[in-house]
Parts: C-alpha cells; structure tokens; sequence
C-alpha cells in the first residue's frame, strides 16, 4: 500500500466527526469546511438518484440547511458522512414519491434536457477522446436511471459513492444481506444493458 | 462444484473480496471451466471500474451564497419557532373545546321555547321585577312565567254592580 500525497493531506486534516463536533460547539468555519467536502459527493450522488439538476441542488442545500438548524441531533455513534446520506437520500427519495404521486414525469425519464447541465471536468486534451468518453457517461447513466430507485440507490451508493455495505445499510436503513443481494442484482442488470458497450 | 445461478449471486461479493476463503476457491475454479459465468464476471469487472470513473457533478456557482442567505434568512431559533408552534395548537385545542361547550350547551341543556311561553332570561327586567315582590316565587332553573298569565286570568270583578251601572241607564 502506496502513502500518496493525498492520503498525508488528508490525514492532516481534521476528520469530519471532529468537525462536526466543533460546529456543535458553534464553530462555524467547521459547518463551512463540512459544506465544502460533502457538496460535490452529495450533488453528484442525488443528481444521478432524481436526474434533475435544479431539483437536485435545492435538496444539497435543503441538506446543509438541516444539518445547520439540527446539529445537535448528531451523535458520534454513527459516521458524519453516514448521517449527512442519509439525510440527502431520504429528501431524494421524498422528491421521487411526489413526483410519482404528481405523475408528471416519469422516474425511467431518459436525462436528454437534465444533461446539458453537467459539468464534467476537463481531464483531456484530446477532444475526440473527451467526447467519446462523454457519450459513454452518457449511456452509463441511461443505464442506471432505468433501474427502479432501490437498485439505483444501493449502486450509486455502493460503486459511485464507495459507501461499504454497512454504511449503506445505515443509510437506506435495510438490512446488510438485502443491500448486498440489491448491488448484486443492479450490477447484473446494469451489464445486460450495456452489453453493447463492453 | 457451485452451480452457475449461485455463482452469479455470489459474483459481487467474490470481485469485492468479501467472500470466505472456500466460497472464493468454489467460484475461481468454477469460473476456470464456465464460459458463460466467466464472461459475465469480466463484463462485471469492466462495469464496475466504469461506474467509480464516473465524472464528479459540479455544483453552481451561486451554491455557497444561496446556502448562506438560507440560513440568514431562517427564524434563529428553531425551539422558539417550536414553541409558537406549541402555542398555536394549544389555542385552537382550547378554542375547539370551547366551541363545542358552547354548541352543546345551545343544543341541549337551553331550554326550548313553547309556544305562547317566553322564557325567564328574554325578559330579565319583568321578571326581576316579579321576583322583588313578597309573594313571588323562587327563581327556579327552567321555570316559566307566562306571557299571558295577566290577560288569561279572570279578573276578580263584581259582574252584578257592572249590569246595575249599565242597566239603570
């Protein structure tokens, strides 16, 4: 196993059940240090959950917004980064139940207007390349929003979030064997799907 | 040796590492000798490592400055907020039992009104006046006094001296 300069980066700064603690302690640049690591992972996890930009942004800040008035609530018996899913995919899941309640769109919608938005970061030089591996993002991303929410769910979690089982089973709130029997199917699913694409 | 449908439940687990040592030595060497499952293992592998390379969603740019006028905007003391909230519902409690004291008591225990009869409380000044008297009666709950005792009442006249009066002339 590789030290990276990263992991040293990282073991320097402080983890985030001790930031939770001073912001509990009404230290505020720790609530803002704690926005500043979960926003992306938390966006990226409930815009690939919902598929709705603008939806998916007012839930990470409805997040925030409740760690902010609720921090008391948190115990360090569970991990931050735990507590913080669960509260995001909770709110993610509450939008899919309006939406199916509302019937005005469809969870398997394909993301054709939502992707416009999607800020992928330029890791290449090479336009044709970049294009290319956009297009397969795109297809990936087909793929997942075809499975039903608890499928999506424990797979984003799992193999996009690498969440462990455990955690996961924290967060959906279901049983460790059900998650792994859930990832599992997900996976097989998401390979007859993209079997044109491997 | 394992049969291909439990081999495909167990593959997840088995390119995770999160197997014991028997169930992983059962599937490689199962894997050794089934096509199909070594396929779809492979295919497993490749979806996997696509999924973790998946591009981060990047937030607007106006994300921080929208949180923070959130806050700054919200009432500052979510007990306080609570506690109205408490208030209200007590006040509505109290009004909704109030109002329902108020119906059952107009329905049942007010006394209904017969006809020719007025009840004692539609004329309070007649009737204390009547119950100032020496010889009136209690002021029983529920006892009427007659609207039209005075008038019903034969009056106590001497009808002989009337006929003399109005004959004699």
């Amino acid at each position: 196993m590789t030290f990276t300069e990263d992991d040293f980066k990282r073991s320097q700064e402080p983890s985030d059940e001790e930031l939770i603690a001073r912001f509990q302690n009404e230290d505020m640049y720790a609530f803002d240090l704690l926005v500043k690591r979960y926003k992306e992972p938390l966006l990226g996890f409930v815009y690939r959950f919902i598929m709705d930009r603008q939806e998916s942004e007012d839930i990470v800040q409805e997040t925030f917004y409740r760690l902010f008035k609720n921090k008391h609530y948190y115990k360090e018996v569970a991990r931050f980064s735990t507590w913080i899913y669960t509260i995001a995919s909770n709110l993610a899941k509450t939008e899919l139940r309006k939406r199916r309640r509302r019937n005005l769109f469809s969870i398997h919608q394909s993301p054709t207007n939502e992707e416009k938005d999607f800020e992928i970061p330029d890791t290449s030089n090479d336009p044709e390349r970049e294009t290319n591996t956009n297009i397969t993002d795109k297809i990936i991303q087909s793929a997942i929003n075809k499975l039903s929410p608890k499928f999506r769910e424990v797979i984003l979690l799992r193999d996009v979030q690498e969440f462990s089982y455990e955690e996961i089973s924290e967060i959906v709130g279901i049983p460790l064997g059900t998650v792994k029997s859930r990832v599992n199917r997900a996976r097989l699913r998401l390979q007859e799907d993209l079997k044109h694409l491997i | 040796m394992m049969l291909c449908d439990k081999v495909k439940s167990l593959l997840s687990a088995f390119l995770e590492n999160d197997l014991s040592h028997e169930e992983s030595e059962q599937i490689s060497q199962h894997l050794s000798n089934c096509n199909d499952c070594r396929e779809v293992f492979n295919d497993a592998q490749i979806i996997r490592n696509r999924l973790l390379q998946l591009p981060s969603v990047t937030p607007s740019a106006d994300f921080d400055r929208l949180l923070r006028q959130r806050i700054q905007n919200s009432p500052n003391d979510s007990g306080l907020k609570f506690s109205t909230r408490s208030i209200t519902y007590s006040l509505s409690g109290i009004g909704l039992i109030a109002a329902s004291y108020f119906i059952i008591g107009t329905l049942f225990l007010t006394p209904k009104a017969k006809p020719g009869y007025a009840p004692v409380h539609q004329t309070p000044v007649m009737s204390k006046q009547v119950n100032t008297s020496p010889t009136a009666q209690p002021d029983l709950p529920g006892t009427y006094v007659a609207e039209d005792t005075v008038k019903s009442k034969k009056a106590n006249i001497d009808q002989s001296r009337i006929n003399l009066v109005n004959e004699n002339k």
